[in-house]
C-alpha cells in the first residue's frame, strides 16, 4: 500500500495538536481598571510619593467631633460621652460615606482600582502627601456580568464612558482602554502637572 | 502440489477477509496491513493481484484445478459509485452518559470510490450545572457539517474504506445561562445573574479519520475519530456558549470528537 498519505495524515495531525491553546479560567481572576501614570508631555512616569485613593459610597456618614482648648481633637463614628465628661464640646459632621481603595501607595506607575456593579458612575478621590489638595476624578461606566466558562464563575465587566478629574496634581485624564476586564491592560492615562526629568 | 498449496491459500484468503472485518474496526493500521496481505498472488515469477484471478471450474465441482491471470485491463471505476446514508450511534449514547450528545446522520457520495464529499446534519443537546460555582447552561439545536473524505487504501474496488477527510462545520443556536445572584463586595447591592435565548453561530472545522468495513451486503459498520478545532465561536458580553451543537464544549479551542456509524449503501 502507499504509505505516503499515512504520514502526511500523521503529519497534519501532529501540526494541529502543537497548535492547541486552552480556553482555561483566568489566572487573575479580579476585574481591576488600571490607571497609569504619565508626565504632562506622555511620558511614563513612577509617582514616588504615597497616594490614597478613597471612593464615595451611598449613603451618609456621621461623624462626631470633640474639641477642648489646648487638646487634640478626636473624631469617631460613634459617641463618646467621657469626652463631654472631660469638658469637651461636641459636633456632628455629615459626609458622604467613603471607603478606602487603594492606601499609601508609593512608588508606583499604575494603581489598579475595583469598580462598583451597579452605579453609573464611580468618584475617585486622589489624596496626596506633597499636595494639599486633593483630585477627584469621576469615571462613568456600563456594567454587566460576565461567564467565560460555567467553571470560572461571574465576574463584572465594565466598558467605560466618560472621565473627568480635577486639577490639583493631575493635567489631564483619558480613557486608553474602555473595556474593563481581567487581561489587566491600561485602561486610563492620568497625565500629571509636570514634565519627568 | 503447487495447484494444492494454492488452494489453501487461496481458502485462507477468505478467511483472513473476515478475520480482518472485524480487526479493522479496531485498528486502521491493521486492516491496511491485512489488505495489503491479500491483494496480491505469486504464481511463478509473477505477482497477480486477487481480482484478475479468474477460478476455472471442472465440470459440477469448484474446486479450483488452474489459475489464469487475466491480461485484459481493468475496466475503470465509474465516477459515481453511489451514495451511502450513514447513523451515528455513538453521541446518543454519550447524552444518556454526560450531560451533551447529539443526533446525526450523513449523506455521502462516493466518486471512484476515492473521494467521498459528505453532508452531516444533526441535532445536539446539552444541560450542564457546574458543582462549583452553581451556573447552569442549556442549549439544543441542530447543526451541520459539510466536507470530503478520501479513501486511503490502494484497491479502490474493494468493500472496506481507510478514510481521511476534511469538515467544516457551523450551527445557529440560542442557550440559557443562569447562576446565583452576584454581590457588589465594595458599594454594595446584588443582581441576578439569567440570561435567556442568548444568540450565538459558531464554526469549527474537524480532520477525521474513520474506518468502515461490510458486514452485510449493503451495510457497513464503522467509526471516526475527529480533532475538532474552533473558527468563531459566537460570544456575547455576558457569556460564552459552553457548549456548541455539533461540536463539544468549547473548554478548549480544541476538543475531540467521534462517532460509531451505520452505513447504509445505496449503490447505484
Amino acid at each position: 500500500m502507499n504509505i505516503k498519505p499515512l504520514i502526511a495524515l500523521c503529519s497534519a495531525i501532529a501540526v494541529v495538536l502543537t497548535s492547541c491553546s486552552s480556553n482555561n479560567c483566568p489566572l487573575e481572576n479580579t476585574v481591576l481598571c488600571n490607571y497609569y501614570f504619565y508626565d504632562m508631555d506622555g511620558t511614563p512616569i513612577t509617582y514616588t510619593q504615597p497616594i490614597t485613593i478613597t471612593t464615595l459610597m451611598p449613603g451618609t456618614q456621621t461623624w462626631y467631633v470633640y474639641r477642648k482648648l489646648g487638646y487634640t481633637t478626636a473624631t469617631l463614628d460613634h459617641r463618646d460621652s467621657t469626652y463631654i465628661n472631660d469638658g469637651y464640646s461636641e459636633t456632628l459632621d455629615v459626609t458622604r460615606r467613603d471607603t478606602i481603595l487603594v492606601n499609601q501607595s508609593s512608588t508606583r506607575s499604575f494603581v489598579q482600582v475595583p469598580m462598583s456593579y451597579f452605579n453609573p458612575a464611580d468618584t475617585l478621590v486622589f489624596k496626596y502627601t506633597n499636595i494639599s489638595r486633593n483630585d477627584t476624578i469621576v469615571v462613568s461606566h456600563r456594567s454587566y456580568a460576565h461567564v467565560e466558562l460555567p467553571e470560572c464563575g461571574t465576574h463584572y465587566f465594565h466598558q467605560l464612558t466618560g472621565i473627568s478629574a480635577t486639577d490639583a496634581a493631575i493635567d489631564h485624564i483619558e480613557i486608553s482602554n474602555p473595556l474593563v476586564n481581567y487581561e489587566g491592560k491600561e485602561n486610563v492615562k492620568i497625565y500629571f502637572n509636570g514634565v519627568a526629568e | 502440489m503447487k495447484a494444492r498449496k494454492t488452494s489453501r491459500y487461496i481458502s485462507t484468503v477468505w478467511q483472513s477477509r473476515v478475520v480482518a472485518c472485524i480487526v479493522a474496526t479496531l485498528c486502521a493500521v491493521q486492516l491496511m496491513a491485512q489488505t495489503d496481505g491479500q491483494s496480491t498472488l505469486i504464481v511463478g515469477n509473477d505477482t497477480i493481484h486477487p481480482d484478475n484471478i479468474r477460478i476455472v471450474a471442472d465440470g459440477d465441482t469448484l474446486r479450483p484445478r488452474q489459475y489464469v491471470a487475466s491480461i485484459a485491463e481493468e475496466p475503470p471505476i465509474p465516477l459515481l459509485q453511489g451514495f451511502t446514508l450513514s447513523v451515528d450511534v455513538f453521541n446518543p449514547i454519550l447524552y444518556l452518559l454526560s450531560d451533551y450528545g447529539s443526533v446525526e446522520a450523513a449523506l455521502r457520495v462516493s466518486l471512484k470510490n476515492r473521494i467521498f464529499p459528505i453532508v452531516e446534519l444533526g441535532y445536539g443537546k446539552c444541560e450542564h450545572t457546574d458543582s462549583n460555582t452553581d451556573i447552569y447552561y442549556s442549549t439544543a439545536a441542530p447543526f451541520l457539517r459539510v466536507g470530503a473524505d478520501y479513501n486511503l487504501l490502494k484497491n479502490k474496488r474493494q468493500d472496506n474504506r481507510l478514510m481521511v477527510g476534511l469538515r467544516y462545520g457551523i450551527s445557529k443556536f440560542n442557550y440559557d445561562m443562569r447562576g446565583p445572584d452576584i454581590s457588589d463586595p465594595i458599594w454594595g447591592g446584588a443582581s441576578p445573574f439569567n440570561y435567556t435565548d442568548a444568540s450565538s453561530t459558531s464554526q469549527w472545522g474537524e480532520l477525521v479519520l474513520g474506518v468502515q468495513v461490510k458486514i452485510l451486503k449493503h451495510i457497513h459498520m464503522g467509526w471516526s475519530v475527529r480533532y475538532k478545532t474552533e473558527f468563531s465561536i459566537g460570544e456575547n458580553d455576558h457569556s460564552r456558549p459552553y457548549y456548541v451543537p455539533g461540536y463539544g464544549t468549547t473548554t478548549n479551542t480544541s476538543c475531540w470528537g467521534g462517532t460509531y456509524n451505520i452505513i447504509f449503501d445505496l449503490r447505484l
